[in-house]
């Protein structure tokens, strides 16, 4: 047994071995233009709250396919899921808006073990299509069941008390603003905590080879079930505030195309790191309300070339591209 | 640690069969690995080595017969069920965790070890417990200096050492090393003989293994397996003078030769 | 009792051509996927494709459906083969995910191209004159147009076998579903069969999308929107099995058809409950190989 008393000293080269979220410049940078936005660009609060919500269903979708590689085509699910909690939730218990948050997380939760249950039980492309097939199912639960989600014309009609008894949601969104930022930033740290924990490191682990993680007596199912339901309950919890901030749900928030485009953004950003989600919302979210607001009916056209562009020219996404860049152009920087 | 008035054997095989259809890959294959062995298992190729390790980690099931690990019977466990009684393996075709850094891979086995590899928050390389221990096994087979390399850029013999940290994070009662000398060059089986000599005194290690030197050096007993059962077993010097064991191996080397 | 089974009959029929076009449409990408692993979100495209070619000439030239078909099917080809040719080379030699990301984006330049070429009208093509009209018998219709479908999607199923079964092309390309590196060992210039056989997939999917737009109505959105049927086909099939996706295109025709009638309220859910239901009991597809 190794003698305590000359047990070595807490190493930084085995501590700077482990991946790790470190909050850097780029970050502060982040949070200043979050918070730049709200006193300069206040007539486009209503797109950068569009944004951040996006960012926020972004990082849950990272969690599930960057970190522990289950790769859902159907993620929306979660996201509409939270959406119609939250929206009934308003409707039918309390209008007070953190508890309806909670519950568009929970809701988003439970459909995320249970959808998990299945999913998890195949790999590959067969588990792809079972994402996608929960989706649609989903989708069609939703059109038939007028009575709780408002089928196609959408569930609304429902009031947000002010923020703490305090903050009343206001016409120009300065509020919903504030609101999603500070949700985000909760989220973000969640995140940043959960991945640089033992538990992230297991899921990365499960990603790369899960059968060795079995062989080191890793349950690996358990461990990515937990995963993709915190993975859901996050994109609940953008659904959630989506469906306060706009106070309108349709059923496009469970659609097939929501989960491709959240998808979008975290491929463009990057993927496994969670700024990535933050670049590829913003890029995705801005790109597309110009796109539309110049012609909204070949927006599919920009979106469609700039997703094979993408992909060709950028793989491992914006951030790695932006990184180089910064490496290239810092003199004396280190060549890793 | 305490000693119960009675110790169990580290790993206990008892009268084990694997059959295929009529094909029986593996018969009556009995023997015990005290707490602290150093026993090799050799054979030509055919002799049902690699059947009688999947049987023992739990690929396969045996059509009869039982496995003890430290006294629990494991006969039907499960792969994971094995590994945290104390069942603890490296490969012959290293099976890592290539897009993570050493340091990673060896910080896996350590939280799965401790069951801390749920807990959700504090960062691994906070944690001076993980770290350290991170730290030990490195250093115990001379890998500290590649901590922060991805696997996946490393030397094969040196995966062969991390594969060992990974299997001893872990805290066998028995270690398993599956051909840790297979594709390594002469010098560095050399070493790694020296490393594995290093290897915790109370954990039990069966070797597989072809490189003979290696074997006859790090062993003490000896287990000879032939097409699919034990045809002897002994010390070191017994197996060197056993007269059916050099048979086997020199009647396996003429055919070779023969058929080359 | 007569009537309940020759109301179960017409069903049949319907169950039965409904899921003999989505075998045409969906057959493939079930070879795609066994040869190269690729999953081809963009192969329902195809399908509309063809569907969209063949209304415009029926709309400009007034010829008849089945006239425009063949013409419809070899401009899908055409554009099958120029597509693979040239964004495909790209979609080849990307990750899995990047795969799926690729396609998806093809598929929003089809959208987006039939949306701008044709509006966001919904479409069906004329049945043509001469099979318009039920049989009836004993008190029950079927629809002619329904049985002409079941029979001419069934007869080109059989010519599908015939080649795979019975040609040397259809010899090498089960070699490459088979083994695609030992197919390459042996001299079988895989990425040549595979340009063939997508071209073919591509064609076969066109004449899908022309004769089942009673069934599936021609739109923009079509190639997402019955994107997940033919995924569903194709998964409970098994990945690269022919057979499989026939049995599952015909079970999903019927179950769907008799699932509509029999249990309104429950509508298109009973399908996906017949999907979650038979992946959990075979994750890999009823006729998955090893």
């Amino acid at each position: 047994m190794a003698d305590l008393a000359i047990a070595p000293p807490r190493s930084s080269v085995i501590a700077d071995a482990f991946l790790r979220h470190r909050l850097s410049w780029s970050d502060a940078l982040i949070w200043l233009v979050g918070i730049a936005v709200y006193f300069v660009a206040s007539e486009y609060l209503q797109l950068a709250t569009q944004t951040v919500i996006m960012i926020i269903f972004a990082l849950s979708l990272d969690l599930a396919i960057g970190y522990g590689g289950i790769e859902s085509l159907g993620h929306a699910v979660f996201f509409g899921t939270g959406a119609y909690a939250a929206g009934s939730y308003a409707l039918y218990v309390s209008s007070e808006p953190i508890s309806g948050l909670v519950a568009g997380g929970l809701a988003a939760a439970v459909l995320g073990i249970l959808s998990g249950l299945l999913i998890l039980r195949v790999r590959g492309l067969t588990q792809v299509i079972l994402t996608l097939a929960i989706a649609t199912m989903l989708l069609q639960v939703a059109t038939t069941a007028k009575s709780i989600t408002g089928g196609d014309d959408g569930l609304t009609g429902y009031r947000i008390a002010p923020i703490l008894g305090q903050f009343e949601f206001d016409l120009y969104g300065h509020t919903a603003y504030i609101y999603g930022l500070v949700i985000l930033a909760v989220v973000f740290l969640f995140c940043r905590v959960l991945v640089n924990s033992p538990f992230g490191l297991t899921v990365r682990g499960i990603r790369d080879n899960p059968l060795r993680m079995r062989l080191l007596g890793v349950p690996v199912t358990a461990r990515l079930l937990t995963l993709y339901t915190i993975s859901a309950a996050l994109a609940g919890v953008a659904g959630a505030l989506s469906a306060q901030v706009t106070g309108l749900i349709g059923t496009d928030s469970l659609s097939f195309l929501l989960s491709g485009n959240v998808l979008i953004m975290l491929i463009l950003g990057g993927i496994g790191r969670l700024s990535g989600a933050f670049l590829g919302a913003t890029v995705f979210v801005v790109v597309s309300d110009r796109a539309a607001a110049i012609d909204p009916f070949n927006w599919l056209f920009v979106l469609g070339a700039m997703l094979i562009l993408a992909v060709r020219f950028t793989p491992s996404g914006l951030t790695v591209v932006i990184d180089r860049l910064v490496a290239r152009l810092s003199p004396g920087a280190r060549r890793t | 640690m305490t000693v119960g008035h009675e110790i169990a054997a580290a790993l206990e095989v008892v009268g084990l069969h694997k059959n295929f259809g009529a094909l029986r890959v593996a018969r009556d294959i009995s023997f015990t690995l005290e707490p602290g062995a150093r026993h090799a298992l050799i054979g030509p190729n055919g002799a049902g080595k690699t059947t009688l390790v999947n049987l023992i980690t739990g690929v396969l099931r045996p059509t009869s017969g039982s496995i003890h690990l430290g006294g629990v019977d494991i006969t039907r466990a499960r792969l994971e069920r094995r590994v945290v009684l104390g069942l603890a393996r490296t490969f012959q075709i290293s099976s890592l965790f290539l897009p993570l850094s050493v340091a990673e891979n060896v910080a896996l086995a350590v939280t799965a070890k401790a069951k801390i590899d749920t807990q959700p928050y504090g960062p691994v390389y906070r944690r001076d417990a993980i770290v350290a221990e991170v730290q030990r096994l490195l250093a115990l087979f001379e890998i500290e200096a590649t901590a922060q390399r991805r696997v996946a850029d490393l030397a094969y013999g040196q995966r062969r050492l991390v594969e060992l940290a990974l299997a001893l994070a872990l805290k066998p009662k028995v270690l398993l090393l599956d051909e840790p000398a297979a594709g390594l060059p002469k010098r560095d089986s050399e070493r790694l003989l020296e490393i594995l000599m290093r290897l915790p005194a109370e954990v039990a290690v069966l070797v597989i293994e072809h490189d003979m030197e290696l074997v006859f050096n790090f062993a003490r007993r000896i287990t000879v397996m032939f097409e699919g059962g034990i045809l002897a077993e002994g010390s070191v010097a017994e197996i060197r003078r056993d007269p059916q064991v050099r048979d086997v191996y020199l009647g396996h080397r003429r055919d070779h030769e023969m058929a080359s | 009792m007569e009537n309940y089974l020759l109301a179960t009959l017409s069903l049949l029929v319907d169950g039965i051509s409904f899921g003999m076009i989505l075998f045409l449409i969906s057959c493939g990408l079930t070879v795609t996927l066994g040869v190269m692993r690729l999953l081809n979100i963009a192969h329902c495209g195809f399908a509309m494709i063809g569907g969209y070619l063949a209304l415009a000439l029926v709309n400009r030239l007034h010829i008849n459906v089945l006239a425009a078909l063949p013409i419809a099917v070899a401009g899908t080809v055409v554009i099958g083969l120029l597509l693979e040719r040239t964004v495909y080379r790209w979609v080849y030699e990307t990750t899995a995910l990047g795969q799926i990301l690729m396609t998806i984006g093809l598929t929003f330049l089809m959208v987006a191209s039939i949306n701008l070429a044709f509006g966001s009208l919904l479409y069906t093509l004329p049945v043509p004159p001469s099979l318009t009209g039920t049989w009836v018998i004993g008190g029950v219709a079927i629809s002619v147009w329904r049985i002409f479908l079941a029979l001419v999607s069934t007869s080109l199923a059989g010519m599908l076998w015939y080649v795979l079964d019975y040609t040397y092309f259809g010899a090498r390309l089960r070699a490459a579903v088979d083994n695609p590196r030992m197919a390459r060992c042996v001299g079988i210039n895989v990425r040549k069969i595979f340009a063939q056989t997508f071209a073919a997939g591509c064609g076969l999917a066109a004449v899908g999308g022309v004769l089942g737009t009673q069934m599936l109505p021609l739109e923009p959105y079509y190639a997402l929107k019955y994107l997940v049927l033919v995924l569903i086909v194709v998964a409970v099939g098994g990945f690269g099995s022919l057979k499989g996706s026939l049995v599952a295109a015909l079970s999903f025709g019927i179950i769907d058809t008799f699932g509509r009638y029999l249990v309104p309220a429950a509508g298109a859910f009973v399908i996906y409950f017949a999907l979650v239901v038979v992946l959990l009991a075979r994750p890999q597809g009823l006729f998955a190989r090893g």
